[in-house]
């Protein structure tokens, strides 16, 4: 009997040097660039279970926190986990967990797997202004104008173009790559 | 090292390489939880040269990291620039005076706390940055598999995280050779092309990339089921070292740095260090 749990571990790794490489990919649109990074949370979340794309997100952070420039902008270390933005890098956990438990295997249909990423996507953007605020100690409107709004219309285009790549790598990818996931 | 890739394990005969990843690994996280809670000048311009003397003692080339440098570069630049844009008074309300230097737009001058400040933000990236390459650059990845098992990660993180970085560089290969074979076909991936053209050009590189991913799992997988990995709770490490007492002195300087650190916060009256008063 092969053992999927390695295959899914394997699969995980994988996982997590995509979301590494996509973080590096910045497209310049107006004052703030789209990064690669939720992007490809997102796309992940669409495509593993909630616990895989969890441990995937988990693993990305760890890759992170040991030194490799992972990070949007290549940075790394555990300054940043706990730095400003670190609240956007733990959200992702949630948002991958969300993401991927909104979206049920069965019914992998545009609208849902659309409205599970914009609200994985939301909850990433929340979290992370809310860290921000207790860390630089802004004030809400302040916290909301910085690390919020800014992110809004670049999360959306994210969050659709992540849900529509997603199920078409669901219809494309060989069964037995996503049946144990 | 492909100019276009990140980073890779460098094999050396240094006394950086031969020191422990445990060590290394904790001498790190001490070293940049110490540089992130302190905002100590003095303790950041001595890291920052300890920092830079390790990498020196490294025998690692600036070319062989040259791409990820001017990365790093441009993005911290970037954020020394936001950190104005959004709080152009931040230094002043740190400092409790006011210098100005330049007087600008509205509340956009130029003051000496502000650029104090930013002068801050600098000395953490020099202190911490060269350390995480130099990290990365000098530990085997499976030594590291094994160092994180040891400070307590399941032995299948630590090896799912080794596997990461072994196959970063092969998977950054592909990214690019696809990415170049698609451009060679027409997409548009340049800073000329609309959104609209960049975000397709992009999925037609994670597409191609994904499936060849997919035949490296079924490579790896089946080696490491040949090899009968999962089947214990526990396992043992090839490249797994044993604490030498150059070690212990490495991690008790790491303790001691950090330490300091937090003493200063005693000294300082909290985490600023203010030369304006």
């Amino acid at each position: 009997m092969r053992n999927t749990k390695i295959k899914q571990q394997i699969i995980n790794a994988e996982c997590a040097i995509l979301i590494a490489i996509l973080a590096q990919f910045t497209i310049p649109l107006g004052p703030v660039p789209l990064t690669g990074q939720t992007f490809a949370i997102g796309l992940i979340a669409t495509l593993l279970s909630p616990l895989n794309s969890t441990v995937t997100v988990f693993i990305y952070l760890l890759l992170g926190t040991i030194g490799l420039p992972v990070f949007a902008g290549a940075h790394a270390g555990i300054g940043v986990l706990f730095g400003p933005t670190g609240g956007y890098l733990l959200a992702f956990l949630l948002q991958a967990y969300v993401t991927g438990k909104v979206i049920s295997k069965r019914n992998t249909s545009y609208p849902r797997v659309i409205v599970a990423n914009l609200l994985g996507a939301l909850i990433s953007l929340v979290l992370g202004t809310v860290w921000l605020k207790f860390q630089l100690d802004l004030t809400w409107i302040k916290a909301f104008t910085v690390g919020f709004t800014p992110f809004v219309i670049g999360g959306i285009i994210k969050a659709i173009a992540a849900s529509i790549l997603g199920i078409i790598l669901n219809q494309r990818l060989p069964k037995r790559f996503l049946s144990q996931s | 090292m492909k100019e276009h890739q990140m980073l890779g394990y460098i094999p050396d005969h240094t006394f950086i390489h031969k020191l422990n990843a445990t060590t290394k690994l904790l001498f790190f996280i001490l070293l940049s939880v110490a540089c992130m809670t302190t905002y100590d000048t003095r303790f950041l311009f001595f890291m920052s040269v300890c920092s830079l003397v390790l990498f020196k003692l490294s025998h690692i080339r600036l070319r062989q990291v040259s791409f990820v440098l001017r990365f790093i570069a441009f993005f911290s630049l970037l954020n020394l620039v936001a950190v104005y844009l959004f709080s152009p008074e931040y230094g002043v309300s740190l400092y409790h005076s006011k210098t100005v230097i330049f007087e600008g737009i509205g509340r956009y001058s130029l003051t000496q706390e502000q650029l104090f400040y930013e002068f801050n933000l600098v000395l953490k990236y020099f202190s911490t940055i060269p350390l995480a390459l130099l990290f990365i650059l000098t530990t085997n990845p499976s030594e590291l598999a094994a160092s994180l098992n040891k400070i307590g990660v399941s032995y299948k993180i630590s090896y799912a995280v080794a596997l990461a970085m072994r196959y970063i560089p092969d998977i950054q290969e592909d990214f690019f050779n696809i990415s170049q074979a698609q451009q060679a076909r027409g997409y548009e991936m340049s800073k000329k092309a609309s959104l609209s053209k960049r975000i397709k050009g992009t999925a037609q590189i994670i597409m191609p990339l994904i499936f060849s991913s997919l035949d490296r799992i079924e490579t790896i997988s089946t080696a490491m089921e040949l090899r009968r990995f999962g089947q214990k709770k526990k396992r043992t490490w090839y490249a797994s070292k044993s604490l030498q007492p150059k070690d212990f002195a490495v991690l008790a300087i790491g303790i001691g740095l950090t330490i300091i650190s937090f003493s200063l916060f005693y000294v300082n009256g909290g985490r600023f260090y203010n030369p304006f008063h």
